[in-house]
């Protein structure tokens, strides 16, 4: 029996899925306007042509545009993982704090805070 | 006849006390992990050895050197894998159907170092083990601990704190 779990947005960033804390997420919209954020690209990752969702983050909503599906789902906290130290010396992306392992394959959780700047 | 006989139990004792204590002169012993990459033989110290593994499926992750294969979940835990070829200077090769994971621990971390096959695990006495070439290619000069022949193959001693080490600062 899981003890708990914790409360996740999925999304696609650069061709690849993430996920952070849905508590960091007020919303999301599908209307995208020009300077909006790539969630790719503050990654570090390359900007992927799609269709996009805007995830308004933290408390002032700040926009950062997504690729689908976008999902909320609870995560098991059997299945967060704190990032193996080589793995984490030599990962060249921004923002991750941990990685998930789904069935289908393990997934990185970055922290929208260290994301924006803030 | 002499002049001032002795017994044979002195001839003994005399024998006796010049005797020092036995000596166990066993030799020294390490344990080997001996493996393979193609044509390549290297050999770890056992005791960096945690586990061998196989048929354990690897998760890709973006963002990571090609070296690193991804990560693997290994009852409840995740580790990093890690390709052994680049990491010692070998040239690229496809993945052999039944390579081995080695689960090892080194520097104070632990990862997984994939291998083509796991030879042997073996003690071989310390003396057996001679003196790297110097004349080894870089990064191999650098990680080689050793030499040792088994089987007919020359077999790299390989040091995992190095290995290990080196890879964390980013340099293979």
């Amino acid at each position: 029996m899981e003890a708990t779990a914790l409360e996740m947005v999925s999304f696609t960033a650069g061709g690849f899925r993430f996920a952070m804390e849905a508590r960091h997420v007020r919303g999301m919209s599908r209307t995208t306007e020009e300077g909006d954020a790539d969630a790719g690209r503050l990654i570090g990752l390359p900007e992927v042509a799609g269709e996009r969702r805007i995830l308004h983050i933290g408390v002032e909503g700040r926009r950062v545009a997504v690729g689908g599906p976008v999902e909320l789902s609870a995560l098991p906290a059997s299945r967060i993982f704190a990032l193996p130290p080589l793995l984490a010396a030599r990962l060249s992306l921004r923002g991750v704090r941990a990685l998930a392992l789904h069935d289908d394959g393990a997934v990185f959780i970055v922290d929208p805070a260290s994301l924006l700047g803030e | 006849m002499s002049a001032n006989p002795v017994s044979l139990d002195q001839i003994l004792a005399r024998r006796q006390a010049h005797s020092g204590p036995v000596v166990d002169v066993d030799e020294a012993m390490l344990k080997l992990v001996i493996v393979s990459l193609g044509e390549h033989w290297f050999a770890f110290h056992g005791d960096k050895i945690v586990e061998i593994l196989a048929d354990c499926p690897v998760y890709f992750l973006p963002g990571c050197p090609e070296s690193l294969e991804g990560v693997i979940n290994v009852r409840g835990d995740i580790e990093s894998v890690i390709q052994l070829r680049p990491v010692l200077g070998l040239p690229e090769s496809d993945t052999v159907a039944d390579s081995r994971i080695l689960l090892a621990r080194a520097a104070g971390m632990q990862s997984g170092l994939r291998v083509d096959r796991v030879e042997d695990v073996l003690d071989m006495p310390a003396s057996a083990i001679q003196p790297p070439l110097s004349t080894l290619p870089v990064p191999l000069r650098d990680m080689a601990l050793g030499i040792v022949t088994f089987r007919g193959h020359a077999v790299h001693l390989i040091d995992l704190e190095t290995v290990f080490a080196d890879y964390r600062n980013g340099l293979h």
